[in-house]
């Protein structure tokens, strides 16, 4: 989790991903933003992530975020 | 069939009348609608039906093979009784099977667009070209009638296919049904583009009431919608768009002063004529209990151009975002290239390269969609070109506001409204103007700018003597007061009572209805120019 928001940081420091949300439903952070994110993500974590899956429900967080990461590494 | 005639008018009004009458009565009321979009769509040309005929026949008979696969796949996922590598196997078969398909159909329906649309281009760039190796001669255009509306409905079909493919929506069983999806009559002439499983529902209607006739609340939005549209474009733009094409028309062959109320004009007549004729569109579907979706949300109040590209032509923004950006961002083919470029480029932009390369291939795409000619795909680079450059400064920005700590005063807000608006426009000039007059053009703005020369001659510009200018000021604050309530509407309603609230839209109603009644320009002898998004 700590990883997931040193990674939001390094995109936009303004936020406190630790409370935050809303991050697309509210435009908080860009398409651009969010797959340097996605990119971001996928190194560090080494998976994959489709455009099924960049959906507001599971981005609006860091929390969200996580939770996606965690069930893609248990090969969702 | 104009959107804006009486033959409009008289159809729509015996379309309603069959809607709530035998539709309701018999629960054949998506066939009614079915029925007048096919006649509005033959109004055009009956030889054009075979165009969104067949694109939807691909697209119906492509959603329903993924959906089966979709199933067989979601049965291997489920059978515990298979060794796990052998339902990866299989999975994976499945899945290139189903790429096969939307591959195919998304080529077939998509080549039939380029061909129709394209063809010419295509070959007068392979005539330049050819001339630029030393052989003489062009090829003539074959001239393909561009059929009504599609680029829309062909994107709204793919759109609806891809969402099968994904498994986020079921595909329609019936032809018909996705017929009507794919043609829904008031989407025809300029969109907006819709999503499958947000508008069937309401276009299939309650199976047990059919849809009902409008309530009170319902028909005034109805009627402000289309009224306001009207305004929009009988009053607005059909009076700039004199003034704004004939400054076009000099080729950038004017004064500064003139140039710059030529830019001006075009961003905000173009804005008064799509956005009258999406109203038009969405208070005309809602009359038929179909709630088409949004296309702008006060795009003038963007703080910057990616910002403003989310309140402008939304639903083409938004298919690019869903079923381009997002897909190209994450293909292996980028992220291949984006490893192999972070070898000799920086790290931090390698990273970055995926989001600007999938942006490249949106505005590329976004550019040719608005037209088959050089200047709009150049257009659309330099929209792209702005917009990347803009995120490659965020550090920049980010030390200016730590430095002065203007970002969120309402001044800072007011300057990134004007700077979006001005540089919105200029970029449009690139629409308008080959590219090395658009430069000389900008430069000259700057040059000659000179604020008192330009509010003087607006009234010569726009060929109106004064008291008509302020009309037309007069329906530009209206249309801008509107906005404003609109969004702000919670707040009014909880400060007034209902009935101040009634009989002030009421008014307001009536007053729309009589400003256009006598300032709108249309009748015997005028002919309503097209909508200009029409023409896409």
């Amino acid at each position: 989790m700590n990883e997931i928001i040193s990674i939001l940081e390094s995109i936009d420091p303004d936020q406190d991903y630790a409370t935050v949300t809303g991050l697309v439903k509210d435009r908080i952070i860009s398409s651009l933003e969010l797959i340097m994110l996605i990119t971001e993500l996928s190194d560090t974590f080494e998976i994959e992530i489709s455009p099924e899956q960049i959906t507001p429900e599971n981005f609006d967080s860091a929390k969200s975020i996580y939770d996606l990461v965690m069930r893609i590494q248990d090969g969702e | 069939m104009q959107l804006l005639s009486y033959e409009f008018v008289a159809f729509t009004a015996a379309g309603l009348l069959l809607f709530y009458t035998v539709g309701k009565r018999f629960r054949v009321q998506w066939v009614i609608l079915l029925l007048m979009s096919l006649a509005f769509y033959a109004g055009s040309g009956w030889k054009f039906l075979i165009f969104p005929i067949s694109v939807s026949l691909f697209a119906w008979s492509g959603a329903l093979l993924l959906d089966r696969l979709n199933e067989k796949a979601l049965l291997i996922k489920q059978d515990k009784s298979t060794d796990k590598a052998v339902r990866q196997e299989r999975t994976q078969q499945l899945k290139k099977r189903k790429r096969r398909v939307l591959v195919l159909v998304l080529l077939i329906c998509f080549g039939i667009l380029a061909v129709v649309k394209y063809t010419d281009f295509a070959l007068s760039l392979l005539g330049k070209l050819i001339n630029l190796c030393g052989v003489p001669g062009s090829f003539d255009p074959v001239g393909f009638l561009l059929p009504l509306g599609i680029s829309y409905y062909t994107f709204q079909a793919m759109g609806y296919l891809i969402d099968v493919y994904r498994g986020s929506c079921k595909a329609e069983r019936s032809f018909w049904k996705m017929l009507l999806f794919v043609m829904f009559f008031p989407q025809m002439v300029s969109g907006p583009i819709s999503r499958y499983d947000q508008i069937q529902p309401e276009l299939i209607g309650n199976r047990e009431t059919g849809t009902r006739f409008p309530d009170r609340e319902q028909l005034f939005c109805a009627g402000e919608k289309i009224l306001m549209g009207l305004l929009k474009k009988l009053v607005i733009a059909e009076r700039m768009s004199g003034p704004v094409m004939a400054v076009i028309g000099t080729g950038g062959n004017c004064s500064g002063t003139e140039a710059f109320l030529g830019m001006i004009g075009f961003t905000l007549w173009m804005y008064a004529d799509f956005s009258g004729g999406i109203d038009i569109v969405l208070g005309t579907a809602s009359l038929f209990g179909v709630r088409l979706p949004e296309n702008f949300n006060y795009p003038f109040t963007a703080q910057s151009l990616a910002d403003f590209w989310t309140k402008w032509h939304m639903t083409l923004m938004q298919w690019m975002r869903d079923y381009v950006f997002y897909p190209a961002a994450t293909s292996k083919t980028i992220r291949k290239i984006s490893k192999s470029a972070g070898k000799i480029l920086p790290a931090g932009f390698s990273k970055r390269l995926p989001a600007y390369l999938a942006s490249f291939v949106v505005w590329f795409i976004t550019g040719i969609w608005h037209g088959a000619s050089e200047k709009f795909l150049i257009w659309g680079m330099a929209n792209f070109a702005v917009m990347t450059i803009s995120q490659e400064l965020t550090p920049l920005y980010r030390r200016f506001h730590g430095k002065f700590h203007l970002d969120g005063t309402k001044g800072w807000r007011i300057v990134c409204m004007v700077r979006t608006f001005l540089l919105f426009s200029v970029l449009e000039l690139f629409e308008c103007y080959p590219v090395r007059t658009v430069f000389s053009q900008v430069f000259r703005m700057i040059a000659e700018f000179d604020p008192a020369g330009i509010a003087g001659g607006i009234p010569a510009f726009l060929g109106m003597e004064l008291p008509e200018c302020i009309l037309l000021a007069a329906a530009w604050t209206l249309v801008l007061a509107s906005a404003y309530v609109h969004a702000k509407k919670d707040r009014i309603r909880a400060k007034l009572g209902e009935r101040t609230i009634l009989g002030s839209r009421c008014i307001y109603l009536y007053g729309l209805f009589l400003i256009t009644l006598i300032m709108g320009r249309y009748g015997q002898g005028y002919e309503v120019a097209e909508f200009f998004y029409n023409q896409f």
